[in-house]
C-alpha cells in the first residue's frame, strides 16, 4: 500500500447516544458492510480506514465510542486530542438529537479548539418513504441543519444501512483537515502523560474561559 | 449501608421483604465487616510481624514491608505493623518506575533514606535487602521520633485503611499458592459474620438447600455413571469428576481452603464441572437467600425505566443470542431488569448482560438474582457499573501496576505508543471478557472469579499480556489496539484449528495476520469481526478451540498478593483524590477568573463614567471661565456707569449750588418760583437718579456676589479636577491590565 502523497493521519471520534449507529457507521466505512444488530459497543473500538481524495492520501484513525449515559466519563480520553468528531445522532429518535447537542457543546468547550465537527443524522433509511401522514422521521432536517449552522458544523443525514452519505461525511472531513496537519501517525505526541494517571476527569465543567478584555 | 432484608422483613410484616439497595458507594470486598474486625483486633487474636519474602520475587517483588502474621499473643502492636504498610506504599509509588530487576534493591534504598538513624544496627544480617530497617522504623514510628507528616495529615483514613489492611494481610497464607483463593473466602466469612442473625440464618437454610441439590445432582448422575457428557460446553467430562472432593468442598468450603487449598485451586482451575458449577458458585458466594429469592419474583410483575434499553441491547448482544434458548433469554431479560430496579442507583449498564448469562445458565431465575446481587455487592462489580465507574478505573489501575511490575518493558512501550489501558481492558473487566471471547471461556474465568473475587481477573489480563509480549513489543499504535482487543486469545487457540501456527509467533506483518483467523472465521478480515461474534465456534466445536487449560493454569501462576492490590487500591484513592482535587481547584480558579472578569468589567465601566464627567466637567470650567470674562466686564461697564453717574450728580449738585447762590441777588418772585420749581425738578430729578445709584448699586452687589459665587465654583471645579486627575492616575497604576 504505497501513496504517491504522503499519508496525512486524521485522529477523529464518534459520539452520540446508544444506538444510533455509531459503530454500524463505521463498519460501513471501514469495510463497507453492515449489521443489522450491531453489538453494543462496551469501552471504545479503534479502526482505521484510508482514503484518497484528490490526490491527497488520509488516514483515518477512528475511535468509536460507547454511547450509554454512563461510558461518558471514559470519552474525553478519546475527544481529547481528536481532529474531527462525528456527532450522530438517530433521525427517528429525538431524545438522541438533544444528546447531540450536548455533545457538540461538551466538545466546544473541552476538545481542541479547531476541532472539525460533523453532524451526521443517520438511519435515513428510515425515513426514506416517510409519507405525510405517518412520519416515522422525528428530527427535520431544518433543525439538524439549524443547529449545524449555528455551530459551524458540517452536517450530514446518512444510512450506514445502504451506505447513503457514509463516505461523503468522511470525505467532507477530510476535505477540511489541512494538509498541515500531516501528523503521520505519530499517536505518541498525545501521550507522555498517562504516567499512573488516572482519567477521570470526565464531564467537569470546564467553561471556555478566554479571558476577554480590551 | 448493608442491604438488609431482614430489618424490612420485621417493618413489612408477611409481605415478601424489599432488600434495600446497596447503596454504599463506596464498598470494596471487606469493608462491610470493618467493624466486626475491629473487635476481632480487640480480642488479641493476632499479631502482625514483618518479615521478607527473599524467594518471593517474581511473585511479588515489591513486598519488602509485608507483613505476616506470625503468633496469636499480642495484640499491642498490631497497628502500628500496619501503620508502616501504609506508609511504605507511599514509598512504593516511586518505586514502582523501576524495572522489576532492581525492584529489591531499590525499595530498601527508598525505605532507608528516610530514617537514617535506623541504618545503624544492621550489619549483620546476610539476606539482602534486609527487613530490620523498616521493623526498626516501626519501632522509631511508634515512639514519635519520626512523624511523616503526610502520615498525619492522612491519619483519619490510614486508620479505616489500617484496619483494612490488617485485614487483608492475614487473610491469607502466604506459603500457599493462591493468595486470591483464601483471601476471598476470608473476606466473604468476613461479610457473612457481619450480618445479623436473620440474614444469617436465611443464608445458611440456602446453603443447606444448596448442598441438598448437590447430592441430589450427584445421585442423578453417579446413576448414569460414565456416561457420556452431553452440553457444549462442558470441560471435565463427568466420568473424571473427583466425586470425594467435591462432596467435601460441597459440605465443608472452609475446611477444604484451609486443608487442601492447593487441590482446590487446581480443581477449580480445571473447570468445576458444569454439573455442579451453579451449585458451587451459589455455595462459595453465599448467595441463595429465601427472601431475595421471593423479592425477585416480585419484581419480576414490575416495570423498568430500563426495560427498552435491556431489550434492544439483549437483541444485539450476540454472546447471549447465541444461547439460543427462548425460555432463558426471558429469564435473562428477567434478571437485569429486576436488578435494574432493585438497585436504581446502576439501573441498567451495558455489559450486565454479559455478566448475567453465565449465572443463568447455570441456575434458576431468582437463584441467578441472588448470586448477582452477591456479586454486585459482595464482590465490588457493583462498582464497575456504577456512575463514573469507579472500580473500572480502579482495576485498570490494578493492571497498569501489575503490568509494570511483571512486564515492565511492555508497560513501557505500550505508554511510548500512547496506548492506555483502559483502551482495551475495559471490555474485559466489564464484561469478565465475555464481550469477546466465548462462553467456554468465560465460564471457566467466572469458576475463578467467583473462588477469588473479581481481582482474579487481572491475573487473566496480565498474563495475556506476558504471553503475547513478543508480538505486542513488536507492534506500533493501531496494530496495538487491534491485538489487544481482538488477538490476545490467540495464542491459546488450540493448534489443530490453526492453519499456520508459525504467524502466530511472529504476527508482525500486518498483511498476513488477518489470514490467522480467516480459516476458521470464515475469511473475513478478522480485524473488523470480533473473534467471538462466530460464538458458533461454542456450539460446533466445544471448549476444543481454545485450550482453556492452559489458559487458566498460566494465569494461576500468576499469585497476586491481596495485600499488594488493596495497597494499589489506597494509591488509587489517593490519586483520586488528588485528581478530584484538581478538577474542584480549576473549578475555583474558574470561578475566580470569571469573577474577576466581572470586576474588570465593572472598574472598566467606572472609568468610562469618570472619563465622561471628567470631560464634562472641563468643558463647564471653560464656559465658566468664559462667562466669568464677561462678568468683569459687565462690572468693569457698570463701575464707569456708576462713576459717570457719580460725576454727573456732583455736577448737578455744583450747579444747584451756584443756582442758590446766585437767587438772593435776583430778588424776584419768578426767579424765587423757578428756582422753586427747578429745584424741585432737580429735586425729583435727583430722587431719580438716587434711586438710579441703588439700583446700580443693588444691580453692582449682586454681580459681586455672582461673581464671588463663580469664583468660588471655579475654585470648587478645580478642586475636583485635582481631584479626578488624581484618582485617574490611581486608575491607572492599579489597573493591571493594559488599556
Amino acid at each position: 500500500m504505497s501513496f504517491p502523497n504522503p499519508v496525512t493521519s486524521v485522529k477523529l471520534v464518534l459520539l452520540g447516544e446508544a444506538a444510533v449507529g455509531k459503530s454500524s457507521l463505521v463498519l460501513r466505512f471501514v469495510s463497507n458492510e453492515f449489521q443489522e444488530n450491531k453489538e453494543p459497543t462496551i469501552g471504545a473500538a479503534f479502526l482505521t480506514q484510508k482514503l484518497t481524495i484528490g490526490d491527497r492520501a488520509i488516514k483515518y484513525e477512528i475511535w468509536d465510542t460507547a454511547g450509554q449515559e454512563r461510558f461518558a466519563s471514559l470519552a474525553p480520553m478519546y475527544y481529547r486530542n481528536a481532529q474531527a468528531a462525528l456527532v450522530v445522532y438517530d433521525v427517528t429518535k429525538p431524545a438522541s438529537f438533544v444528546k447531540a447537542r450536548q455533545w457538540v457543546k461538551e466538545l466546544r468547550e473541552q476538545a481542541s479548539k479547531d476541532i472539525t465537527i460533523a453532524l451526521v443524522g443517520n438511519k435515513y433509511d428510515l425515513v426514506e418513504d416517510d409519507n405525510e401522514e405517518d412520519l416515522v422521521r422525528k428530527v427535520n432536517v431544518e433543525e439538524g441543519q439549524n443547529l449545524a449552522d449555528e455551530e459551524g458544523l458540517l452536517f450530514f443525514e446518512t444510512s450506514a444501512k445502504t451506505g447513503y452519505n457514509v463516505k461523503d461525511v468522511f470525505v467532507a472531513i477530510g476535505n477540511k483537515i489541512p494538509e498541515a496537519t500531516a501528523s503521520g501517525s505519530d499517536t505518541a505526541t498525545n501521550q507522555t502523560s498517562g504516567e499512573g494517571r488516572i482519567d477521570l476527569s470526565g464531564g467537569g465543567n470546564f467553561n471556555n474561559a478566554t479571558s476577554g478584555c480590551c | 449501608m448493608n442491604y438488609s432484608p431482614d430489618k424490612q422483613d420485621r417493618e413489612n410484616g408477611q409481605r415478601p421483604p424489599a432488600p434495600s439497595p446497596l447503596t454504599d458507594a463506596g464498598s470494596s470486598p471487606g469493608d462491610a465487616g470493618d467493624t466486626s474486625f475491629e473487635s476481632a483486633a480487640g480480642t488479641g487474636i493476632t499479631d502482625s510481624e514483618l518479615y521478607y519474602e527473599d524467594d518471593d520475587v517474581n511473585v511479588d517483588p515489591i513486598q519488602v514491608e509485608e507483613i505476616t502474621q506470625e503468633d496469636n499473643d499480642n495484640s499491642a502492636t498490631n497497628d502500628t505493623d500496619v501503620d508502616i504498610s501504609t506508609h511504605t506504599t507511599i514509598l512504593n509509588l516511586s518505586s514502582l518506575d523501576v524495572p522489576a530487576s532492581e525492584e529489591k534493591s531499590d525499595v530498601s534504598e527508598e525505605v532507608e533514606e528516610h530514617p537514617k538513624e535506623i541504618e545503624l544496627e544492621e550489619e549483620n544480617k546476610p539476606t539482602l535487602p534486609d527487613k530490620t530497617h523498616i521493623k526498626r522504623w516501626i519501632n522509631v514510628l511508634v515512639d514519635g521520633e519520626v512523624l511523616d507528616v503526610s502520615l498525619e495529615i492522612e491519619s483519619s483514613t490510614n486508620q479505616q485503611n489500617i484496619t483494612q489492611l490488617k485485614f487483608i494481610n492475614k487473610s491469607y497464607d502466604r506459603s500457599s499458592n493462591n493468595f486470591l483463593l483464601q483471601s476471598k473466602f476470608n473476606q466473604l466469612r468476613q461479610t457473612f459474620e457481619a450480618k445479623d442473625t436473620n440474614a444469617k440464618d436465611l443464608i445458611e437454610h440456602g446453603t443447606e438447600n444448596i448442598k441438598r441439590s448437590f447430592n441430589d445432582v450427584k445421585n442423578s448422575i453417579s446413576g448414569f455413571a460414565n456416561g457420556p457428557t452431553e452440553g457444549s460446553y462442558t470441560e471435565a467430562p463427568t466420568s473424571e469428576i473427583d466425586w470425594d472432593f467435591w462432596t467435601r468442598t460441597v459440605s465443608n468450603y472452609g475446611l477444604v481452603i484451609e486443608d487442601e487449598s492447593d487441590e482446590l485451586s487446581n480443581a477449580i482451575s480445571n473447570g468445576i464441572p458444569k454439573e455442579f458449577r451453579g451449585i458451587i458458585w451459589q455455595l462459595v458466594a453465599r448467595s441463595k437467600n429465601k427472601e431475595m429469592e421471593d423479592f425477585y419474583v416480585q419484581l419480576k410483575k414490575e416495570h423498568s425505566v430500563h426495560e427498552k434499553s435491556i431489550k434492544r441491547d439483549l437483541a444485539r448482544t450476540s454472546f447471549f443470542t447465541n444461547i439460543e434458548k427462548s425460555k432463558q433469554a426471558d429469564e435473562l431479560f428477567e434478571l437485569i431488569k429486576c436488578y435494574s430496579i432493585f438497585d436504581s442507583e446502576v439501573g441498567y449498564t451495558q455489559g450486565m448482560i454479559f455478566i448475567g448469562v453465565p449465572l443463568i445458565m447455570n441456575m434458576s431465575g431468582p437463584e441467578a438474582f441472588c448470586l448477582l446481587v452477591a456479586l454486585m455487592k459482595d464482590y465490588g462489580f457493583r462498582e464497575l457499573f456504577v456512575k463514573d465507574m469507579k472500580g473500572l478505573h480502579l482495576l485498570l489501575y490494578e493492571f497498569d501496576r501489575l503490568l509494570e511490575l511483571y512486564s515492565p518493558l511492555l508497560y513501557n512501550h505500550l505508554s511510548k505508543q500512547g496506548i492506555k489501558s483502559s483502551m482495551y481492558a475495559t471490555q474485559w473487566f466489564l464484561t469478565l471478557f465475555a464481550y469477546k471471547f466465548p462462553l467456554s471461556m468465560v465460564l471457566r474465568i467466572y469458576d475463578m472469579v467467583i473462588t477469588e473475587g473479581l481481582e482474579c481477573i487481572l491475573k487473566f489480563a496480565v498474563n495475556l499480556m506476558i504471553k503475547n509480549e513478543n508480538s505486542l513489543l513488536r507492534l506500533s499504535f493501531d496494530e496495538l489496539v487491534d491485538f489487544l482487543t481482538e488477538k490476545l486469545f490467540n495464542i491459546y487457540v488450540n493448534e489443530e484449528y490453526i492453519e499456520e501456527r508459525s504467524l502466530e509467533v511472529s504476527p508482525s506483518q500486518e498483511g498476513r495476520r488477518p489470514s490467522f483467523f480467516g480459516g476458521v472465521l470464515g475469511g473475513t478480515n478478522s480485524s473488523k469481526i470480533p473473534v467471538r461474534r462466530n460464538n458458533s465456534i461454542d456450539s460446533i466445536s466445544g471448549s476444543n478451540y481454545y485450550n482453556l487449560n492452559e489458559l487458566v493454569k498460566d494465569s494461576n501462576t500468576i499469585n497476586i498478593s491481596p495485600f499488594e492490590l488493596k495497597k494499589f487500591e489506597f494509591e488509587f484513592e489517593k490519586l483520586l483524590k488528588i485528581e478530584k482535587q484538581k478538577v474542584q481547584k480549576i473549578n475555583q480558579l474558574q470561578a475566580e477568573n470569571g469573577q474577576l472578569r466581572n470586576e474588570i468589567k465593572e472598574l472598566e465601566m467606572k472609568y468610562s463614567d469618570i472619563t465622561k464627567e471628567h470631560a464634562n466637567n472641563v468643558q463647564n470650567m471653560v464656559y465658566i471661565k468664559v462667562n466669568l470674562q464677561e462678568c468683569s466686564n459687565d462690572i468693569q461697564d457698570l463701575e464707569d456707569a456708576i462713576a459717570k453717574l457719580k460725576q454727573n450728580i456732583s455736577d448737578y449738585e455744583t450747579s444747584s449750588t451756584d443756582v442758590n447762590s446766585s437767587l438772593p441777588s435776583r430778588d424776584s418772585v419768578t426767579d424765587d418760583e423757578r428756582t422753586r420749581s427747578g429745584s424741585v425738578s432737580l429735586v425729583s430729578k435727583n430722587a431719580r437718579i438716587e434711586d438710579d445709584i441703588t439700583d446700580l448699586l443693588a444691580i453692582n452687589a449682586q454681580e459681586m456676589e455672582k461673581n464671588a459665587t463663580l469664583e468660588e465654583r471655579l475654585r470648587a471645579l478645580i478642586l475636583e479636577e485635582k481631584d479626578l486627575k488624581s484618582t485617574l492616575n490611581k486608575h491607572k497604576k492599579n489597573t493591571w491590565f493594559k488599556w
